[in-house]
């Protein structure tokens, strides 16, 4: 009995894991036949297919997530791997060291204190306000920190991801309106506000403001996994 | 071969170390983030990067977003409470965002006028 309650179990996780897989798979497809449109990345498209399952089969949230438990601890080691594309970008950060920090500490500080600020005052819950202090920052950093703060791991990934596809998608028009035209400006400026996504839609322009976005997004997400939690515990 | 054995060997030692410095030292930062600096900081004394490494760690982050996938989900399921709070979640996300980009942009566009200037 015990055995068969085992395999089970492991029966469970290895669906889930190839059903997670494969529906990304096809978001990923979709996402790049649009022309990689922002509002179709597979952040939005895929958790909503997959929500959208459960609920046709009546699973519970719980039941999904510990048998994809192995996709999400997967997030460690990813977090580990950001450390090699900053140091590809090690010969950026000497040139321009003091814009790059100054304005890594200065913008992810900007953005922590405006969307915590707006939260509050929209009389969000203390909880929630919790919960978007690490929105700028690349989800797997985001999700620990948010677990460290006293944030909800859902709600922190709904902020981190509305955060990421509104900053793609708005950050280079707006940009270009205020006549800002430097590639590594406008890659730097994706990275530190919209993380991963930002930096994809950077990558898109070019390939210097592709690097300008990944060293943002990896300056933004180490720093701010160092101050923040000072500040507010 | 064994030079992929050696970047996940390298890949996880990091993380258990990061993981160990977080308990018993620096608890306010994420152990993930320790391994990270960990990481960052073997390979700029070592001084050259590692071509193994670099196939893992692009593959691990190219396809960051799937092992994002079973939280993202439980965006759809969370508390009354909580879902009764998203306009004020989407107010103060999306005008903060723009606002923050405008800031940076600015300031990084100032600070690299004036830096190089002086070289």
């Amino acid at each position: 009995m015990a055995q068969a309650w085992l395999d089970l179990e492991l029966g469970w996780s290895l669906l889930t894991i190839l059903a997670t897989t494969l529906v990304y798979r096809l978001a990923l497809h979709a996402f790049e036949r649009s022309g990689r449109n922002s509002l179709l990345h597979p952040l939005i498209t895929a958790p909503l297919v997959i929500a959208g399952t459960l609920v046709l089969f009546s699973v519970d949230f719980t039941r999904y997530e510990s048998g994809a438990q192995i996709l999400t601890w997967m997030l460690g080691p990813a977090t580990v791997a950001l450390a090699i594309p900053l140091y590809h970008q090690a010969s950026n950060i000497r040139r321009h060291g003091a814009a790059v920090i100054l304005t890594t500490l200065l913008g992810g500080a900007i953005a922590v204190a405006l969307a915590m600020g707006a939260a509050a005052l929209a009389g969000a819950d203390q909880e929630v306000i919790r919960s978007l202090a690490s929105k700028s920052v690349t989800t797997p950093i985001a999700l620990s920190l948010s677990e460290l703060l006293g944030g909800i791991a859902q709600l922190a990934a709904g902020a981190v991801i509305i955060t990421g596809v509104c900053g793609a998608l708005c950050g280079p028009p707006l940009l270009h309106s205020m006549g800002i035209t430097d590639n590594r400006v406008i890659g730097f400026t994706l990275g530190v506000t919209a993380h991963g996504i930002g930096t994809a839609r950077a990558f898109t322009i070019d390939r210097q403001a592709g690097a300008y976005a990944s060293l943002g997004m990896g300056l933004t997400g180490m720093l701010t996994a160092f101050i923040l939690p000072l500040i507010l515990r | 071969m064994k030079a992929v054995l050696n970047a996940l060997i390298l890949l996880f030692a990091a993380l258990w170390l990061g993981n160990g410095l977080q308990l018993l030292i620096l608890e306010s930062v994420p152990g993930p983030v320790l391994g990270m600096v960990l990481m960052l900081g073997y390979l700029l004394v070592r001084g050259e990067d590692l071509p193994a490494l670099n196939t893992v760690a692009q593959w691990l982050i190219k396809y960051l977003s799937l092992f994002f996938i079973p939280v993202s989900v439980g965006i759809w399921f969370l508390a009354d409470d909580i879902r009764q709070q998203w306009p004020a979640i989407l107010l103060a996300t999306i005008p903060a965002t723009i606002l923050a980009q405008v800031f940076v942009a600015l300031v990084f566009k100032t600070l690299l006028q004036y830096t190089e200037k002086r070289y």
